[in-house]
């Protein structure tokens, strides 16, 4: 298939368009370095090709060389059949450097080179425009005008695009910077004469930031962001939480009244009512999650955030570009690994990295959700104003986060430093404060959803027929002379330490396959233990069943810290190149986390 | 004066960058618009000694310490 290439500055547009060319989802959003690998898509018969932003031809960051390699592999190849340079209209200059150093490349290599002016709605928002024809006659390429947002001009974009296409080496540019020569004076130039004037547009993102970036309201503000995220998972999610409870629990008394008395009914019970729905009540609160971040990042304020933290996170031999990737792995460790790659210096990429599993992410969500609902009572308060429950949340989140700075500031002194590479410096551009592009936002949320059940659902019910099977048989005994009792004797030996029983015990092993698990699994031996039938939430049945403060504690702290993620493993392998570094890593977390809440039973 | 001297609000002309800056580096800031004659604003110190946040050719960006000691301006 001929392919048609991406590139572009960091943040101008180009994943957008390409979602809008494509029909795919590529992540977007509002801050440099979203894309930090090749994503590729359809577009009529043209293979599209979404690259990660970069500044220049001569890349710094690991994301940078990354789009560097790919167009310097894909201009020397006859498939390639346009070069697709996306510009922000909003920033020309900055644009410019990059797109003269793509239409250089591309005339040396006779490939047809198409401009895409994007950002334009922006622009005439101002009651300004762009001369795109006295534009194209003076760089000697095709250059048009258009908004992947409010899609104005797409239309007419995308014939033209496709017909440049199909006229291969029809429009090779005419005009072209000589090889040696800078391409920033004449960027410079360009963006003085078409572009406009930035002032106007410059002013109200200085206005935010005059707040945003001082030192004490600053501070305070990013405090209160990340209290109110934290804290927000929680308590928003709740009422959602308690409806989805209600209608399980509804169908799990409707179906006890259809089904015969016996074995089955004891299975759809215990296995999947007791399994499955107690962890489907967690939905909501993923995609609360999805749906805050979402908002966070689609807004501008995340570059800001970096910013701030940049200062506090150099001490531990960070850098505030980490800002990112770890906010990112709150959702998920494995895309915010990658993102690390916009980190500048290896050193801190690589700290960054190992770090990021600490990060609570949305499998964990269950586990303290649960363990919240158990050891803290709802009503209670924080300070008068806070639920108690939700600055619980807060809480293990910022345990997460504090045992993570500990780690990177230990592995800052002990990771052999590259003293050959210097360290690049921090330089971030700050992108204009924008408002939330709902629509996919409201998808991605809906999305996260559908995701969450899709990935745990299966192993969750695998796992629940498995232990209950095992725990039902041989017939009419209790769950301790069970097959599955005995097993359970047999390993808890290793969890006493923690306050735990065996049935904690079996529930945390088999949270291995995923964290989410230990819920589903929890469910159905709580369930398969009790006496009558007693449909309740799991919260209910774990107090009523008695789970010791200390030992609650000790397991959700346990859960903070375990990498129980064979996928990050997998991750973590690829990106350091090193399988004994990522195991390590799985290992030592598991150790510590063991460690930690043996330590907290035994003190409170 | 460096770049670092700068306070909020102030207005500068970029005099040099520094012969120890790295190659790759030095190519960066030129390609941010970082070069000799330019004409920059300092919208915002950070807090707490964190990146300066300069305003130039349309773009609004944030520098550390390290490499703004290393950028010479005139007022
Ligand atoms: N108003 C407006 N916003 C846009 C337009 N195109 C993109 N955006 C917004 O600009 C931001 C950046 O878009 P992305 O598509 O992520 O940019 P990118 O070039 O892929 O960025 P990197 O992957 O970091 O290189 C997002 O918040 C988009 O919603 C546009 O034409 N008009
Ligand atoms: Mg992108």
């Amino acid at each position: 298939m001929q392919r048609i290439l991406m590139v572009g500055k960091p943040n101008s547009g180009k994943s957008l368009l390409f979602n809008q060319l494509t029909g795919l989802r590529q992540k977007v959003a509002n801050y440099p370095g979203v894309t930090v690998e090749v994503k590729c898509g359809k577009c009529e018969q043209y293979e599209l090709v979404d690259l990660p932003g970069t500044y220049s031809l001569t890349g710094i960051t690991r994301d940078e060389e990354i789009a560097v390699n790919e167009i310097t592999r894909c201009i020397t190849r006859d498939d390639t059949a346009l070069i697709l340079c996306v510009l922000d209209a909003s920033r020309l200059e900055r644009s410019f450097v990059l797109a003269l150093q793509v239409q250089r490349l591309a005339k040396n290599h006779n490939k047809n080179v198409l401009f895409a002016i994007n950002f334009i709605d922006e622009v005439r928002r101002l009651g300004e425009d762009i001369d795109v024809d006295a534009l194209s006659k003076e760089l000697g390429s095709p250059v048009m005008a258009l908004s992947a947002r409010s899609l104005e001009g797409l239309h007419e974009f995308k014939q033209s695009m496709l017909k440049l296409a199909r006229q291969k080496a029809g429009h090779i540019p005419h005009k072209a910077l000589a090889d040696n020569q800078s391409t920033v004076p004449l960027s410079r130039k360009l963006a003085h004469r078409y572009g406009i004037q930035f002032d106007v547009v410059l002013k109200n993102q200085n206005q935010f930031d005059r707040f945003l970036l001082h030192s004490w309201s600053g501070c305070l503000i990013f405090s209160a962001v990340m209290f109110v995220l934290f804290q927000s998972i929680f308590t928003l999610a709740a009422p959602l939480m308690d409806g989805t409870e209600a209608i399980i629990e509804k169908l799990a008394i409707s179906v006890s009244y259809v089904a015969p008395e016996g074995i089955i009914t004891d299975f759809l019970h215990d296995a999947v009512f007791g399994g499955v729905g107690a962890f489907l009540v967690f939905v909501p609160q993923i995609m609360m999650l999805t749906l805050i971040i979402g908002l966070l990042e689609d807004s501008g304020y995340l570059a800001r955030a970096a910013l701030i933290c940049h200062r506090p996170l150099s001490y531990v031999g960070l850098s505030g570009r980490s800002f990112i990737p770890y906010l990112s792995g709150h959702a998920c460790a494995i895309p915010a690994i990658l993102a690390a790659r916009t980190i500048e210096s290896p050193h801190k990429r690589l700290i960054t990295m190992l770090t990021i599993p600490l990060m609570s992410c949305s499998a964990r969500l269950p586990v303290y959700a649960l363990l919240v609902a158990v050891l803290v009572p709802a009503e209670a308060s924080f300070l008068g104003v806070f639920n108690l429950q939700g600055a619980a949340f807060f809480g293990l989140y910022f345990f997460g986060i504090i045992i993570a700075l500990v780690v990177a500031q230990l592995l800052n002194r002990l990771l052999p430093r590259d003293i050959e590479k210097s360290d690049l410096p921090f330089i971030l551009e700050l992108p204009t404060y924008r408002l939330p592009h709902w629509k996919p936002l409201i998808h991605k949320t809906l999305n996260s959803g559908v995701v969450f059940i899709k990935r745990a659902a299966p192993i969750i019910f695998l796992v629940s027929v498995g232990l209950w099977t095992l725990g039902y048989f041989p017939a009419n005994t209790s769950l301790e002379a069970s097959w599955l009792g005995q097993i359970g004797q047999l390993v808890e030996p290793v969890f006493e330490p923690m306050g735990l029983d065996w049935r904690y015990g079996l529930a945390i092993l088999m949270s291995f396959l995923a964290r989410e698990v230990f819920v589903g699994a929890l469910g159905t031996l709580l369930g398969m233990d009790e006496a009558e039938d007693n449909i309740a939430g799991l919260a209910e049945k774990v107090q009523t069943d008695g789970l010791a403060l200390g030992a609650g504690l000790g397991l959700v702290l346990f859960y903070v810290v375990a990498l129980q993620c064979v996928a990050t493993v997998a991750v973590l392998k690829g990106e350091t190149g090193s399988s004994k570094l990522a195991w390590a890593l799985y290992i030592a977390y598991g150790v510590l986390a063991y460690g930690i809440a043996v330590l907290v039973n035994a003190v409170v | 004066m460096t770049l670092w001297d700068l306070s909020t609000g102030d207005l500068a002309t970029v005099s040099g960058i520094a012969e120890d800056v790295a190659d790759n580096v030095k190519l960066r800031l030129v390609e941010m618009g970082i070069q000799k004659g330019r004409d920059l604003k300092c919208v915002r110190r950070g807090p707490f000694n964190g990146p300066i946040v300069l305003q130039l050719g349309g773009s609004v960006f944030a520098l550390e310490q390290d490499i703004a000691k290393k950028v010479g301006i005139r007022q």
